[in-house]
């Protein structure tokens, strides 16, 4: 098969492929890694690049298939990791000056659930330094571009894997989000990006950004490929204590379900002035569609959604103060002062909020607003099932266009963040374009009810088209 | 101006569990070579996340209970944020607001120590200076640690010592810490002042003036490493201040360290600013919330501390309040007296409770087991649980003494060869042909042996002589090798020599 064809299936096809000994894992592989040397000299996606721990995991499940051996999920299915989950052996840089030389000795749990299955491993991508950032334009290495347009963020911080994943250099990725990590570069790329429940999947291994926020998922080409990513790395860890040890259920095979019925909530406070106009008719069209397809649609409110973003500010700086006190330059070879200017930023920001005299008035009391947005969440989910709102407020932006404003940039998680206060699950599925850039539609669900999320967002999907088309770079 | 000493202690004790606080390594790190029990946990590795060692927490419970604080419904941990190399996330796990015992007391002859609070959290790892170059140990980081605060309360050296030595006590009977000074796993800190007398009072845990009166600062002494050297470094340091305010000068607000060799405290850096630890709720460990059911099971674990023991023991077997006390210093004595104690009684009452034990017994057990059995404990260095006599061979010793099969003084060389060898004493006896001889035939024939070889002593009782009758029992008990009845013995003098 060329090339050509190989880096445009997905997971699922790649697989069926495999299984019937159509193509090899390493024909794949050295198509991706063709694919990843053309283009990603224009898309900078990778870090680190590891085509020899690829073909060598390429040989081994090709051995195993001669063999007849069973094949696992992403046996031979070549993936990249976002830079911010630890891998044995691999250079793990967080995208981070700070840990440039940093060799982990251990690997992520999500990592290790797909190494186990003998994924083959491609590299790690780029992203804002430390998960900081909603451009990628924060990594210390260089800046990821918008596969769509290259002169345009992929969004951030996950938008090394985004762009991986838009422009056909993976099948795969796994990436964390935080306040919109995943479903933001998702969103301005053109591909499926999920963000499970806080406890679903372990965090063990993702170096943490906050902790209390930080959850972990696939961003992939269609939303059945999401399914069996989930499907594989949910699920209690005894060594991350909160996740969650509620049984995981079968994704992949509730994905077809009618959705006859099911009840979307429009929040109106994710239909406001602030949003462009041109993104709320995609958007608005998409939720036409989702009303075909059955869906009742029921306006409701998220009376706090306005303060998500000041509280998620709070927040994040704080814990950041914190999960970044270890790289006080005695251990991992670099001093503080190599830390970018976003980090720099958060860790003074946090640092202040919890001194002595000033916890109360920032920290906590963020904590408690916390729990009514939660409450928010609650609430609504008594009255529909699911809830259905733009990812963003615009489609991708122009590199440059926001770095010298972090206020501004800080609004992109506008939609995003307000999932992450709350810790349920949400999805981004591409839902049409805006002057040749991808719009994104998200669904939000309940705590644990990804099924829900997944199945609405496969039967959107199905209805349309607008996860296969592609971009042409140039 | 008459001053009073006001003392409160920091004491941390390390629990013995068998993994460290928040990962899977081994606690047991004493003299194993450098970061040999590590893991990406407790090096604070980039994405490493802790997991609570529920055995630790439940010490921690225990020692909570033992005392005598609240726990609360609701606990958790907290990030204590500073820098130090010896801190691998820059963060220590430690309690803040919610830790796991709040109050409670411990009471030192005769007096109640208050306690403030007891919380559990990870040690750090341990620096080692060497040729101008400092490395660290990552094998002590982790291990879990319970800082046990005292208020307040103590008014002297001597009591910080008896204190401290008090919280060893209850930690150990709980079985939870080694609490060996020497080794690191108890650690004490002190915090000093010497205020005028009826010029301060002791609110919500700390020290304030009354009105009109400026405290002097409170001095924080470390680096004590032995109970003597915290009623000794107590000691010089109230002397210190006594003649500082004496002189009219004043006391700076600092930590002092002392220095064992020189005998005297000095400075280690001022104190005047507080730190600030910047604590927040630890987001990778989700909050506790206790349910009675499983605290009364925990408290139902805690076995009779020292100072229940004591009144049992006075109360029970009538031991004197001071013997009562040595004899429960550690609860492997207070143990090992028990069981000897009811096994004496049920050599004559089988079936006999500790109950209903025969006050003399028991006096009889503790001059043996503080007499014979700690005496060659100690020659020997030996522990209780590597000793071979055991408590029911102790009462079955005592009972041949009773039914006179073995003198007094036979008793003591039986009891080292129990000692020694761990055998019974009715077979050392056997063996060794020991047993007393009450046989009053051959008794007699001895004794008239003993009067024949000793005329001048034979007529020297006539003559009313008590001694002489003295001399004539030792000749038996000599010819004897100290076998004879002694009591057997005079009584047939009496008679043939009548």
């Amino acid at each position: 098969m060329i090339d050509s064809v190989l880096v445009n299936l997905t997971v699922r096809e790649s697989r069926e492929l495999l299984k019937n000994k159509k193509i090899s894992s390493t024909e794949l592989t050295k198509a991706f890694l063709a694919r990843i040397k053309a283009v990603d000299e224009k898309v900078k996606a990778f870090v680190t690049l590891t085509p020899e721990v690829a073909l060598e995991q390429a040989k081994t499940v090709d051995k195993f298939i001669q063999e007849g051996q069973e094949l696992g999920t992403f046996s031979g299915i070549p993936g990249v990791i976002k830079d911010v989950f630890v891998t044995s052996g691999v250079r793990t840089t967080a995208s981070s000056r700070i840990l440039e030389n940093f060799e982990p000795p251990y690997s992520a749990t999500a990592v290790e659930k797909l190494l186990d299955q003998r994924m083959v491993l491609l590299g790690k991508a780029n992203c804002d330094e430390f998960a900081m950032g909603a451009s990628t334009e924060n990594s210390a290495f260089f800046k990821t571009r918008n596969p769509w347009n290259l002169d345009y963020v992929p969004g951030g911080s996950s938008g090394g894997s985004a762009a991986a994943v838009a422009a056909s250099e993976a099948l795969f990725s796994i990436a964390s989000d935080t306040g919109g990590s995943v479903r933001q570069p998702a969103s301005f790329c053109g591909v499926v990006g999920l963000k499970p429940t806080y406890g679903r999947v372990s965090r063990y291994g993702l170096i943490a950004m906050a902790s209390s926020l930080d959850t972990v998922g696939p961003i992939t080409k269609n939303v059945f490929d999401s399914a069996l990513v989930l499907q594989l790395i949910a699920g209690f860890d005894p060594n991350d204590s909160t996740t969650v040890s509620k049984e995981v259920p079968d994704y992949v095979s509730t994905l077809t379900k009618p959705i006859k019925n099911l009840k979307v909530g429009l929040p109106k406070e994710y239909f406001v002035k602030g949003i462009d106009p041109k993104v709320e008719k995609v958007v608005s069209s998409a939720i036409d569609k989702l009303a075909q397809l059955g869906a009742k649609i029921i306006e409701v409110s998220l009376p706090h959604t306005q303060y998500a973003v000041p509280t998620y500010y709070i927040i994040v700086p704080s814990e950041v103060s914190s999960n970044m006190a270890r790289y006080d330059g005695i251990r991992f070879g670099q001093k503080r002062d190599k830390f970018g200017d976003e980090v720099k930023r958060r860790i003074m920001l946090g640092t202040y909020a919890l001194s002595s005299g000033y916890y109360e008035a920032y920290y906590l009391k963020a904590a408690k607003v916390r729990t009514l947005i939660k409450k928010d969440f609650e609430e609504v989910f008594k009255k529909v099932d699911v809830l259905a709102t733009p990812t963003t407020p615009t489609t991708a932006f122009k590199l440059g266009e926001k770095i010298e404003d972090p206020l501004t940039m800080y609004l992109s998680d506008v939609f995003t963040s307000p999932a992450n206060l709350a810790g349920v699950p949400a999805i981004s599925v591409p839902c049409g374009f805006v002057d040749h850039l991808p719009v994104g539609l998200q669904i939000i669900g309940p705590h644990f009810e990804e099924e829900r999320i997944l199945n609405l967002a496969y039967q959107y999907e199905q209805a349309t088209d607008w996860s296969k088309v592609k971009p042409d770079i140039k | 101006m008459k001053y009073d000493v006001i003392i409160g202690l920091e004491v941390h004790v390390q629990l013995k569990t068998r993994s460290k606080m928040f990962c899977s390594c081994s606690a047991g790190f004493w003299n194993e070579p450098p970061n040999t029990h590590v893991c990406p946990v407790c090096l604070g590795l980039p994405g490493a996340l802790p997991v609570a060692n529920q055995e630790a927490v439940k010490s921690a419970l225990k020692v909570g209970f033992a005392l005598n604080g609240q726990t609360l419904r609701q606990s958790k941990f907290d990030r204590k944020h500073y820098f130090y190399p010896d801190l691998p996330k820059g963060y220590q796990i430690s309690q803040y607001d919610l830790p796991f015992s709040v109050g409670g007391w411990v009471e030192v002859d005769g007096a109640r120590i208050g306690i403030t609070r007891a919380h559990l959290e990870e040690d750090t790892g341990k620096l080692i200076h060497v040729n101008g170059q400092s490395l660290i140990d990552f094998n002590r980081g982790g291990i879990p640690l319970m800082e046990i605060v005292s208020q307040p309360d103590i008014r002297s050296p001597e009591e910080s010592r008896l204190y401290g030595q008090k919280i060893q006590q209850i930690v150990r009977y709980l079985g939870v810490s080694d609490a060996d000074m020497e080794k690191g796993s108890l650690r004490i800190d002190a915090n000093i002042s010497l205020q005028p007398q009826g010029k301060w009072k002791v609110k919500k845990d700390r020290v304030v003036a009354l009105k009109g009166y400026t405290l002097n600062p409170k001095v924080e002494v470390k680096n004590m490493n032995s109970f003597r050297s915290v009623e000794r470094a107590l000691t010089y340091e109230v002397e210190r201040q006594l003649q500082t305010l004496s002189a009219g000068g004043k006391i700076d607000q600092e930590t002092r360290g002392w220095l064992e060799n020189k005998g005297v405290t000095v400075k280690q850096r001022t104190k005047e600013l507080a730190p600030d630890y910047r604590y927040f709720p630890e987001p990778d460990l989700p909050p506790f919330v206790f349910d009675p059911k499983d605290l009364k099971k925990i408290r139902e674990e805690i076995p009779e501390l020292p100072d229940e023991k004591i009144n049992r023991f006075v109360r029970e077997y009538a031991l004197e309040a001071k013997k009562a006390q040595i004899i429960t210093s550690s609860k492997e004595l207070a143990d090992w007296y028990e069981e000897a104690v009811v096994a004496y009684a049920q050599t004559e009452k089988p079936g006999a409770d500790y109950e209903h034990i025969d006050s003399k017994k028991a006096e009889i057990v503790y001059n043996w087991v503080s007499g014979e059995l700690l005496r060659r404990l100690n020659e020997n260095q030996t522990s209780f649980s590597a000793s071979l006599i055991t408590p029911a061979q102790l009462a079955q010793l005592l009972y041949l003494i009773d039914k006179n099969e073995v003198s007094s003084s036979t008793a003591k060389e039986v009891f080292a060869e129990m000692f020694r060898t761990g055998q019974d004493p009715q077979k050392i006896v056997s063996e060794k042909g020991l047993k007393q001889v009450s046989d009053v035939e051959r008794l007699r024939e001895t004794v008239r042996e003993v009067i024949n070889l000793n005329p001048k002593p034979v007529a020297d009782v006539a003559s009313g002589k008590a001694e002489a009758k003295g001399f004539l029992i030792g000749q038996v008990m000599k010819l004897t090798q100290g076998r004879a009845n002694p009591g057997l013995v005079s009584k047939i003098l009496d008679e043939e020599l009548k």
